[in-house]
């Protein structure tokens, strides 16, 4: 019978850190198996497979570094060590926010470097500065990015998207923006690809709020950050025209949620005093904003909370001091504090331009061109060219001969619009129009509308007199412009025109005027992409078409956009002619003969001035990617692969 | 540390005791830029051995003759000049290399080794004297790129490769790491200093563990000491009595 | 229906909720008989309670009677006299050990259970009686701070200024202690009187008695007492440090002090303390015996117990059936505040009110995980994370923005620590080492 000392007190709470960690591994479990189910649901059974095996892949590479390190440092009791180094959660973290087409390898090694570097040389759990999954997942990102897994492809993310244009989505066109991810409520509900466990917003809140109840994770980090986030987004877009729909996406998209919830809320690098973390959430809320407006990176997330946890440090020397005789102090600093840094976001957004708005869109274009009737310039909003030969296969415009005036036609013609190309829900109908056309010039004469079937307050502001006004005079080798928020229903307008142009006999090139040729500048190309490259998924394959003197011709066809990701909507092979010159072994043309992909989007890789890019190159030289167009191109690209390797072979 | 403890020390253990690099941390930031390849570090360490050298006997030379308020302008006009030499002669003879190693070689003028030395050793220490600190500096710092370049190189391209400054010609290649399976990690910055702190951390348990050691073997020397003394003092006593 | 004041911090987001609901384990001896402990054959009476120190009156051989004085107090302001809690002979002064681990000075004496007792007051009437007769009523009667304190009674009311609040403590926000509670619910009527002397005492216009809301017998028993005069009765929070009086005073006015609660207008004194001076008023009989709650797990019989001053713990265990297990921790007072000792030879004295002894368990601690909860929960506003890593790493400048020395060590930080650390500890040795440097 022995009576201890133990200095006092000598009772202490249920609540231990073991289980603190393992409801959060409970969580990110649940958050795992939303990612399998959906990416066998959307995918297939291979996608949700390559989940569980990198999430796997990931633990044992945490595990194993453990041990590794702990026998080296002669530890003494290994397996208390590895039990109190929770390496398992920053694993789990790891793969859930890294993409679904990251190699196993990639996986493997940047989870040894973030345990390693960012957890075991500062001493172990509980010592390090940065968050060890932010830091492996930025490895990832810098640095594996070449070594992504094509087979596994989802399409770009929302914040790749957004990125694309310059995050920031005017008003008008969020909903064409917004529907190809299904809209926000398919988002709130986690049904689009992005990294692997960011996508469910409803299950995210709701581990959050499980781990707030139990007193897990504080519920002061999270909220302001989100918040943060939320009513910057707003103001941010409230100054450029977006409206709330643009601060939901902005919480919505990326890995706000589940930064928030999982890697803010990481106790050991962020403050530890309540007016500390509350300062430190809004600064990574507005580092987040600063990071996704101006720098190249997609999602400002990870990079925010990097660059605040090197702030922990000073935030908690700042609230050194007593609680209840410095409250005064501190509420000062940290009002302070979080001005400055809304403040700084606040004015980074006021400089954001959303990346499609040409220098014309101030309404002046109308009346510089000073052809038409000027309609009242500031009316509509015209963006990018649009030319008249352009590929309007998914309108399926078609005309009916209405009448004949003097040396007029005229056509009422009929053609698919926003609703009827993109599948997207509502009560759509064909948009019909009735065109004249001048026989002997080979222009329009006039567009008059006469049943408008696309979204009210939306397309029309490509219907109005104004917006109509631009056909007049236009020939099929003029351009047109696109009204900015109503492309879809300026391409169906247009595709009637062009109908009814090609109708009335007249030809591209023999209006009498110059074609304009569409300029190579035109095309908004991307980064570069070798004629080396794998392209397995595309499946191209040649068939010898015809030879000439020393040119072979090969008819192509591979898969795109659509056969690839296995997409909805009607999807067929993309098919082109490729002229290749034996001698050198460079491409000398390339032509399509059928466009398969999305109609608006993928044909951008189509056009003349994209498949230019193509002439003169082998298979050692380089071609770039079109910009929003990246499947397509690479569909070309392999059967201009193709067509080069088999007259290597003749 | 004293003189005669340095002398007794072996060749690769001065290596690593007076590393300026993991030792005495200077020159870090060339060591950092350009050790992603082999043939980077071998080029920039020969530059600096040449430059260091002579620098230091140059130095060791003029130093008694330099008034002391102007001593540093005079140090670093006598590097500048070593340094432009060497880099017109790179420039002729290893025009590859001097593209690759760019600004650095420039910035060898600044480097803290050179005017570290010269500031420390060799304005004290005669000509024969300094010409050697020079040369073991410059080598234990070679030693130091080298091993920098090799972890790097192989972990980060997979390959060692080695080829002659002056003709460029390859002269072996080896792969270690398939291909694919590399991690470019190490061939950017990151990587850079992830590699710098292993080798430090590296270097100072070494020097922590041999210090333990020292330490261990003096207190055991002086114990035995005591003890031959008292024997003594007791022989001597016993002797006394006896007499 | 007094209610709590909602101060400054309860509206402010920045700051946590300074308090924590633990589990009191009460109903292991609340509502169980009380056990008047046999005497034992020896007594060993310290001559030093606390920080007041007495000189013996009685000599070796000497026939004592129970409220017999026998000791009295060297220093003016530090002045409890010692009265005889049996009557017996004095075997003589000894050395014992006390439970500041250190030998002192004990009168021992012969127990010669006939209970021989002389009246130590005569009957005072504390409604007609001056201020000033109270006042020396309660300094010759050796009235102490009974909450634990042991601090002498009537040194607060020597020159009461701008008090406007009178509150008796009978929260005992202590885990496993119920004494006080027994003790009340067994003598309503002198707790009465002592209080309204008190109240008295203290110039205050009125006064509360404060008691946790879950305690509905008691509350109703004090409703029935002091219904009717300037006392009300209310009603706090079952939550630990709801009886220290900082917290409390918080509690019931909203106000902070810097150093004595003077400062905020009030004065505060424990509910045993009441009732001992309503028996020294109405009896004549000194402090000689305390109710004592014996709890916890590794003893066998859990429960209160009347005993009398200079008993050795050995004999309370002995008596409470012994210990359970192999290794216990034996603590004089509260797990949270009380400390160990580890031997049982040390004596009850007048500021005892628990033993509680529990069974010894490693905890299985890992590193600081740095969540903050600790300075949530720190009722006087610390960053006990903070303290304890610049402590680590001996920080003296952080050390002292951090205002180390308002811990008053109430274990709240360790209790709730989910990394399982000795996080008071470390506060504690900041304290010294901050002494140190100074």
């Amino acid at each position: 019978m022995k009576l201890t000392f133990n200095p006092s007190p000598n009772y202490r709470n249920e609540k231990s850190t073991t289980g603190i960690m393992k409801d959060l591994g409970l969580c990110l479990c649940a958050v795992l198996l939303y990612a399998v189910i959906y990416y066998c649901a959307a995918f297939g059974a291979q996608y949700g497979l390559r989940v569980i095996l990198l999430a796997c892949d990931a633990v044992v590479a945490a595990l194993a570094t453990d041990a590794v390190f702990y026998k080296f440092a002669k530890s003494k009791d290994i397996m208390k060590d590895m039990k109190s180094s929770y390496s398992i959660i920053t694993a789990l973290i790891l793969v859930l926010i890294s993409r679904i087409d990251t190699s196993y390898f990639a996986m493997a090694v940047c989870t040894v470097l973030a345990v390693y570097f960012g957890k075991l040389v500062f001493g172990g759990f509980g010592q390090n500065i940065f968050n060890p999954a932010a830091f492996g997942a930025a490895l990832i990102m810098g640095n594996f990015a070449a070594g992504y897994n094509v087979d596994f492809a989802t399409g770009a993310t929302p914040t790749q998207a957004a990125s694309s244009i310059g995050w920031m989505i005017p008003g008008g066109n969020f909903a064409s923006f917004i529907s190809q991810y299904g809209g926000l409520g398919k988002m709130f509900l986690g049904q689009y690809p992005s990294t692997i466990g960011s996508t469910c917003a409803l299950l995210i809140l709701c581990c959050g709020a499980f781990l707030i109840w139990q007193r897990d994770i504080d519920w002061q980090t999270p909220v302001f950050y989100i918040c943060t986030v939320f009513v910057e987004a707003l103001c941010i877009g409230l100054m450029h025209g977006a409206g709330i729909e643009y601060a939901l996406f902005n919480v919505l998209a990326g890995g706000i949620l589940f930064g928030g919830v999982f890697m803010a809320t990481d106790p050991v690098t962020t403050p530890v005093t309540i007016p500390g973390r509350i300062l430190w959430a809004i600064g990574a809320a507005s580092l987040t904003l600063i990071i996704r407006l101006k720098a190249n990176f997609a999602d400002g997330v990870l990079f925010a909370i990097l660059l605040m946890n090197m702030l922990t440090p000073a935030i908690d020397k700042l609230f050194d001091g007593n609680q209840i005789k410095d409250a005064a102090k501190f509420r000062k600093t940290v009002l302070i504090g979080s001005a400055c840094f809304a403040a700084l976001a606040l004015l980074v957004g006021t400089s954001v331009k959303p990346k499609e708005t040409a220098p014309a869109s101030s309404g002046s274009a109308p009346a510089a061109s000073g052809e038409a009737a000027a309609p009242a310039g500031g009316d509509v909003n015209f963006g990018e060219a649009l030319p008249m030969t352009y590929n309007f296969n998914a309108n399926k415009a078609s005309c009916v001969l209405d009448g004949e005036e003097n040396d007029t036609v005229r056509y009422a013609c009929k053609a698919k619009g926003f609703g009827l190309v993109t599948n997207a829900d509502g009560e759509y109908e064909m948009n019909e129009a009735m065109v004249v056309v001048d026989k002997a010039t080979g222009k329009v004469t006039s567009v008059n509308m006469i049943t408008f079937g696309d979204t009210e307050g939306v397309g029309d502001a490509a219907t109005s007199d104004a917006a109509l006004a631009q056909f007049e005079g236009k020939g099929l080798d003029d351009e047109v412009n696109l009204v900015t928020g109503a492309t879809f229903t300026t391409r169906s307008v247009a595709s009637m025109v062009q109908a009814a142009l090609k109708e009335a006999g007249a030809e591209p090139g023999t209006s009498g005027e110059t074609a304009a040729k569409p300029a190579a500048a035109d095309v908004n190309f991307g980064d570069a992409l070798p004629m080396s490259y794998n392209f397995n998924a595309n499946k191209a394959s040649c068939v010898l078409d015809g030879e000439e003197n020393n040119t072979v011709r090969y008819a192509c066809e591979a898969k795109g956009f659509g056969l690839v990701t296995n997409a909805d909507g009607e999807y067929e092979m993309n098919q082109a002619m490729v002229v290749v010159d034996k001698a050198t072994g460079k491409v000398t043309s390339v032509s399509m003969i059928t466009f398969g992909d999305t109609a608006g989007v993928g044909d951008m890789a189509t056009s003349d001035g994209a498949l230019a890019q193509f002439e003169g190159k082998g298979l050692d030289d380089e071609v770039n990617f079109v910009t929003g167009a990246t499947f397509t191109t690479r569909s070309v690209a392999s059967m201009a692969q193709a067509a080069l390797k088999a007259a290597q072979e003749d | 540390m004293s003189e005669s403890n340095e002398k007794k020390r072996g060749f690769w253990s001065e290596m690593i005791y007076n590393n300026p690099v993991f030792g005495l941390y200077l020159g870090i930031c060339s060591t950092l830029a350009i050790t992603t390849t082999l043939n980077n570090a071998l080029g920039m360490g020969v530059a600096v051995i040449v430059v260091l050298t002579i620098s230091n006997i140059v130095i060791s030379l003029i130093a008694p003759l330099t008034p002391d308020e102007i001593h540093i302008p005079v140090y670093i006009v006598v590097i500048a000049t070593l340094v432009t030499l060497v880099g017109m002669l790179m420039q002729a003879y290893t025009p590859e290399l001097y593209t690759t190693l760019g600004t650095f070689i420039d910035l060898i003028v600044v480097n803290c080794i050179i005017l570290g030395r010269a500031e420390a050793y060799a304005c004290s220490h005669n000509v024969a004297e300094s010409a050697r600190d020079g040369l073991m500096m410059g080598l234990s710092y070679t030693f130091s790129l080298l091993a920098m370049s090799l972890i790097r190189q192989i972990l980060g391209s997979g390959v060692i490769e080695l080829s002659n400054p002056m003709t460029n010609q390859l002269i072996f290649s080896l792969r270690l790491i398939p291909e694919g399976f590399e991690i470019p990690v190490f061939t950017t910055q990151t990587g850079a200093f992830l590699t710098f702190a292993i080798l430090a951390a590296l270097v100072s348990a070494y020097k922590l563990n041999n210090e333990k050691k020292e330490a261990a073997a003096a207190k055991a020397k002086a114990d035995a000491a005591k003890e031959a003394a008292k024997a003594a003092a007791a022989a001597a006593a016993k002797v006394k009595e006896a007499a | 229906m007094f209610q709590e004041r909602k101060g400054k911090e309860h509206m402010s987001i920045l700051t946590g909720p300074m308090r924590f609901h633990l589990d009191g384990h009460k109903e292991l001896t609340a509502h169980k008989d009380v056990l008047v402990l046999e005497e034992p054959d020896d007594l060993y009476i310290p001559l030093v309670n606390g920080r007041a120190a007495c000189s013996p009156l009685v000599k070796e051989g000497d026939e004592v009677k129970v409220g017999q004085r026998i000791g009295e107090p060297t220093d003016g302001f530090w002045y409890v006299p010692i009265f005889s809690p049996v009557s017996g002979t004095v075997v003589g002064i000894e050395k014992r050990m006390t439970a500041a681990l250190k030998p002192g000075d004990h009168i021992h004496i012969k127990n010669d259970h006939k209970h021989s007792a002389t009246r130590a007051f005569r009957e005072f009437d504390y409604e007609t009686a001056t201020r000033e007769e109270i006042l020396d009523f309660v300094k010759s009667a050796g009235m102490a701070g009974l909450g634990g304190a042991g601090f002498p009674t009537f040194n607060k009311y020597t020159k009461p200024e701008g008090i406007d609040l009178f509150i008796i403590n009978a929260v005992e926000c202590e885990p496993y202690l119920t004494a006080d509670y027994a003790n009340s619910m067994a003598n309503p009527e002198l707790m009465r009187d002592g209080a309204l002397a008190l109240l008295k005492l203290s110039t205050a216009p009125k006064g509360l008695i404060a008691v946790k809301e879950d305690k509905k017998d008691l509350i109703e028993v004090l409703h029935k007492q002091f219904d009717g005069t300037p006392i009300e009765v209310a009603e706090v929070a079952d939550i630990y440090p709801a009886g220290w009086e900082r917290t409390l005073i918080y509690m019931l006015t909203g106000k902070r002090y810097d150093r004595l609660p003077a400062e905020a207008g009030c004065i505060l004194n424990n509910v045993s303390t009441c009732i001992a001076l309503g028996n020294a008023m109405k009896n004549g009989m000194p402090i000689t015996a305390k109710y004592l709650t014996v709890s916890g797990d590794g003893v066998k019989e859990p429960q209160n117990v009347i005993v009398p001053v200079g008993t050795p713990a050995s004999e309370v265990i002995r008596q409470c059936g012994g210990y359970v297990g192999e290794d216990c921790l034996l603590i004089a007072g509260g797990p949270m505040m009380g400390r160990t000792i580890p031997n049982d030879q040390f004596v009850i004295g007048i500021a005892n009110n628990g033993l509680t002894v529990l069974q010894h368990r490693e905890p299985f601690s890992v590193k600081c995980l740095r969540c903050g909860k600790c300075t949530e929960t720190c009722p006087s506003g610390l960053v006990p994370v903070r303290i304890n890593a610049c402590e680590k790493i001996k920080d003296i400048d952080s050390l002292k923005k951090l205002s180390v020395m308002d811990c008053i060590e109430c274990g709240l930080c360790t209790y709730i620590c989910p990394s399982k650390l000795d996080v008071t500890e470390g506060v504690r040795r900041a304290k010294r080492y901050m002494a140190l440097v100074k």
